[in-house]
């Protein structure tokens, strides 16, 4: 495991830098902002490097209200839609009314926002960690997100599973219908060692 | 439902760093997961 304990009075060389500073836990792989169009895909990601990795989106909007955002998995530029994708997430809105949704063996798995009021406002937010998405066995995720919807902010947590064995470069985020949307995004490894 | 409709939607490859917008291809929007008018 990469972790030295410095004394007092050593030299910090370039060489420890690199090893022990560098890199440190969650690492910065990739990001941007989406705009303008009806989906983002993104591949070349998902490498041996990391086995586990967090996405975390914000300024999440829509130009058509009442849309879930959906998560599916690319591999070699192509997305996948295979019926076996399972989520389930529990919902609160700040006025106390639930929100849950959930769907098994369906096409496409859902991050937790919801924008259902207020198109073209930075309505929604997500941080997702993806688990094992790279080697050939189950994708897990983990996803605790906020949307706005009927008068109120509705947070989400749950999670969701890609319930094959199969081995994915890259993800695509994109609408239950019909629309734009926009969010910042960054995409994050753990650290193995 | 089905989307027939062409779609413009954004691609970003990590190894090029390079970001394009451009339409599916019938091969693509064939693959899509079908979309739903209201959440569940």
């Amino acid at each position: 495991m990469a972790v030295k304990t410095f004394t007092t009075g050593e030299v910090l060389t370039s060489a420890d830098t690199n090893t022990y500073l560098a890199n440190a836990g969650l690492v910065y792989i990739t990001g941007g902002i989406q705009t303008g169009t009806t989906a983002l895909n993104v591949d070349s990601v998902f490498t041996s490097t990391y086995l586990n990795y967090r996405l975390v989106m914000t300024d999440c909007k829509t130009s058509i209200t009442d849309r879930a955002l959906r998560i599916n998995f690319r591999t070699g530029g192509t997305t996948n839609t295979s019926s076996v994708h399972d989520y389930a997430y529990r919902g609160l809105r700040s006025t106390g009314v639930t929100g849950d949704t959930s769907s098994a063996a369906v096409s496409f798995a859902e991050i937790g926002i919801y924008i259902g009021t207020f198109a073209d406002l930075e309505l929604g937010a997500a941080s997702i960690d993806i688990m094992s998405p790279q080697t050939s066995t189950r994708t897990f995720g983990v996803a605790n997100a906020v949307g706005y919807e009927s008068g109120a902010y509705q947070m989400r947590n749950g999670g969701f599973v890609y319930n094959g064995n199969q081995s994915f470069d890259g993800f695509r985020i994109s609408l239950s219908n019909t629309g734009n949307i926009a969010f910042q995004w960054q995409l994050y490894g753990y650290r193995k060692a | 439902m089905s989307n027939t409709e062409p779609l413009i939607e954004t691609f970003y490859d990590a190894i090029t760093n390079t970001t394009i917008q451009r339409e599916l291809t019938k091969e693509e929007m064939a693959l899509l997961p079908e979309l739903e008018q209201n959440e569940e």
